[in-house]
């Protein structure tokens, strides 16, 4: 899954309804942030919940094209790369 | 020497910083994507400027902190390391170290400074204006002035309201700006709150923080972050400097526990920890296979966690204090007054009736087991590692091998091992002189070692081990190995050997002789000839001893054995006439009496004796001393067979008092230049005692 420029409170609906089909049809979640900058509170809390959920179904989830600004703010957020 | 003030702890803590720089940067230039490499030099030079900035050494403070900007751009990806940062790295370390220890030779401090600054900068993509105005900004707000009282520590809580998005405020974004005031040492992130993610109202915030912040700033730029938010969210600020500052900087409190040493990673966050202690309550296992088995860590994060833990233990076992080693060099002494002493009271105990002699002896035998006991307290505290000695080494090697345009690599093994810290500090100056020549002599050109097939990049292994109660150094070079031939040529050109000489062993061992050089042309490294024997002498005043191993074409060993301590030996006590001599028991094979028939003498060889089938040399001591002979015949006296380097030899004496604990005490060459006296000692009834060298008396014998 392709993730936006920018994802904020502006676009985190569509961010999470997004997210939340691949994790609900996919067994392995990736998230592309090639194209991504900024992600905000919002998003990271998405990300968080949809982490536990994931491991929670036994699925998994992977983090792709992270620049070092967006792993600074993954990491800010307690989001884990692994 | 006086108690060391804080400038002296912090240059002696800036001399091992610049030396583990040194070592990591040439290591960093082989391994340019090493992580652990890379956090290690950025932790270096962000420890250097804390304590440069405690120390009051500001333009250090300044200059490291910019170092550490590259490094911090360096450890985030944002610059790639590259031959260039290389050299800008260790031309700041020579210049730091210029600026500390006056060690550099030419050059304008200010406008070298300025020089590497202007490089750092441009690393960073800084041009020259906008670093000024930041310079100005953060002189401005305090960050150079009085940095000690200023490095703080903050705990900072954030629990923002749901409804904050409603606000326009991001407070992710604000934990950023916290960030960017220093360094997040613990940063704790409370999900709990946030719901199921099938459940979830995304719009509405769910997320906390607790954060310790170190910084040099003042709480009031920290409150600054959250003057928007401050008011209706919950936001707390603590100044905990005086729990933390003592924890980080100094790394005097306790061990970790793993749990906490991933909370610090960022890993996992305190809830986790508590439902994992309780699963380990439960289950009975160990932490961190639950953590993995949770999936909270990889088995690769937890094995990190553990290494980290491991060297905090070794950190808080060897960092503990640092004492002023003169002091460790009085307590040495002391300790030997001590068993000289001792020894007194032994021989006093001689002379008592039956009854009081028994009671002072029992005393003196606890006294003894706590004198040895104190001994080996003593001395495992003046033990240290040789590895520093031998990372110290990296930096030479690169710029030597670079100044002759050769690629070689230095090995390190057995760095753990440790020997006398004065053994260390005299080994420092030889070790540099082999290394010098392997590199110089040893080590062919990539294009010659190619043309060998060998890899183009030469290796030189410094190897340090324990055996037989002694420490042995190796310096390995796989280079083109010593030539023989040539060696043997100018040996018997300068009448040190004979044409019909053909062990390896001896002809290899010319080397040392003084002005012995097979080299063609003299050149600054090496082929002057000065120096192997100077390497000898120096090993051998350490009471070691050095040998050379060679194969043509496949490289060179070079063998130093060292004794583990210079001050206290075992020591066999003889007599000889009316003198006492002391013979190390490291070198005593076994003590015999000989029969008649076993004792020949025998033309060009002197004086000899069968010993299981084997002749060895008989040596008098009392002619070699010059001594009035007690016992004359052989077969009437006893013998102690000793070795050295292989080769043993019978030595005379009259009888054998004992064995016992020897202080050494050295000797000045005025009272004698013979290599066969290594020191003398004091006896229990004030006499002094010459000890044997066993190694310089076979030499010497051998010699005559």
């Amino acid at each position: 899954m392709k993730v936006d420029k920018e994802v904020s409170v502006k676009n985190i609906s569509s961010f999470y309804f997004t997210l939340r089909q691949e994790v609900e049809n996919s067994s392995q979640i990736v998230l592309d942030f090639s194209d991504s900058v900024r992600i905000d509170t919002s998003a990271a809390q998405v990300i968080l919940s949809a982490a536990k959920k994931v491991k929670d179904l036994d699925k998994s989830i992977r983090f792709i094209g992270v620049s070092p600004g967006l792993l600074k703010l993954l990491k800010l957020a307690g989001v884990k790369l692994q | 020497m006086g108690d060391m003030g804080l400038t002296d702890v912090f240059l002696n803590e800036s001399k091992e910083i610049i030396g583990n720089l040194e070592t990591d940067i040439v290591s960093l230039e082989e391994n340019k994507e090493n992580q652990e490499i890379i956090n290690s030099i950025f932790r270096y030079f962000h420890t250097l400027k804390g304590s440069s900035g405690i120390a009051g050494f500001n333009i250090i403070y300044e200059f490291t902190h910019n170092l550490e900007s590259l490094f911090d751009k360096v450890r985030s990806g944002d610059i790639k390391v590259s031959s260039d940062i290389i050299d800008i790295l260790l031309e700041s370390i020579d210049w730091i170290k210029w600026e500390l220890f006056g060690n550099s030779k030419t050059g304008d401090s200010q406008n070298v400074q300025s020089d590497l600054t202007a490089r750092i900068n441009e690393c960073m993509g800084i041009g020259y204006g906008v670093n000024e105005e930041k310079s100005d900004f953060l002189s401005a707000v305090g960050a150079y002035s009085g940095v000690g009282s200023g490095e703080r520590y903050f705990k900072i809580t954030a629990v923002f309201k749901e409804d904050i998005f409603n606000n326009g405020i991001d407070p992710l974004m604000i934990i950023e700006d916290l960030s960017n005031l220093g360094e997040v040492m613990i940063s704790n992130i409370d999900q709990k709150k946030i719901p199921d993610f099938y459940k979830m109202d995304p719009e509405k915030c769910y997320m906390s923080w607790e954060i310790i912040l170190k910084t040099v700033y003042d709480e009031m730029k920290i409150r600054d972050v959250f003057i928007f938010v401050m008011d209706d969210n919950k936001i707390e600020i603590d100044n905990v400097t005086d729990r933390y500052a003592e924890v980080k900087e100094q790394g005097t409190l306790t061990e970790k526990k793993l749990g906490e040493i991933l909370i610090e990673m960022g890993i996992i966050n305190d809830s986790d920890l508590d439902d994992i202690i309780k699963l380990q309550i439960d289950q009975n296992c160990k932490l961190g296979d639950i953590i993995v088995q949770k999936g909270l860590a990889s088995s690769k994060q937890v094995d990190e966690a553990l290494q980290e833990q491991d060297k905090i233990k070794k950190r808080l076992e060897v960092n503990t204090i640092r004492v002023d080693s003169a002091k460790l060099d009085n307590l040495m002494n002391l300790l030997g007054e001590i068993v000289i002493g001792q020894a007194a009271l032994h021989r006093i105990s001689d002379d008592m009736d039956d009854e009081k002699a028994f009671q002072l002896k029992n005393s003196l035998y606890s006294l003894d087991r706590v004198t040895r006991e104190f001994q080996e307290q003593i001395m495992s505290i003046r033990m240290v590692p040789i590895g520093p000695t031998f990372e110290q080494f990296r930096r030479f090697v690169r710029d030597t091998a670079h100044a002759l345009g050769k690629e070689i690599k230095l090995k390190v093994e057995g760095g753990d091992t440790e020997l006398d810290k004065t053994v260390i500090e005299k080994i420092g100056d030889p070790l540099k002189h082999m290394i010098r020549n392997a590199i110089g002599h040893g080590i062919e050109a990539a294009s010659e070692r190619e043309a060998r097939g060998k890899l183009p990049a030469g290796t030189v292994t410094l190897k340090a081990y324990h055996m037989e109660g002694n420490v042995f150094i190796d310096i390995i070079d796989d280079g083109q190995g010593i030539a023989l031939a040539k060696v043997k040529k100018k040996g018997v050109d300068l009448g040190l050997i004979a044409e019909e000489e053909t062990s390896k062993e001896k002809i290899l061992s010319l080397i040392f002789n003084p002005g012995f050089s097979t080299s063609d042309q003299v050149g600054d490294l090496s082929g002057r000839g000065v120096g192997m024997d100077v390497v000898k002498n120096n090993v051998e005043e350490l009471r070691g001893s050095v040998e050379v191993k060679s194969k043509e074409g496949e490289g060179t060993l070079i063998r130093i054995k060292l004794p583990l301590t210079l001050a206290i030996i075992e020591g066999m006590l003889v007599n000889v006439g009316s003198a006492v001599l002391i013979i190390p028991l490291l070198s005593v094979i076994e003590t015999i009496q000989v029969k008649k028939d076993d004792y020949r003498t025998i033309e060009g060889k002197g004086e000899v004796i069968l010993v299981r089938g084997e002749y060895i040399s008989l040596i008098r001591l009392n002619e070699v001393f010059g001594l009035k002979a007690g016992i004359t015949n052989p077969w009437e006296a006893l013998i102690v067979i000793v070795e050295s380097k292989g080769q043993r030899v019978g030595i005379m004496i009259d009888d054998l008092i004992g064995q016992q604990q020897i202080v050494i005490k050295s000797i000045d060459n005025f009272i004698t230049t013979s290599r066969s006296i290594s020191g003398a000692t004091i006896l229990g009834d004030g006499r002094v005692a010459l000890i044997i060298d066993i190694h310089g008396f076979v030499e010497e014998i051998k010699n005559n």
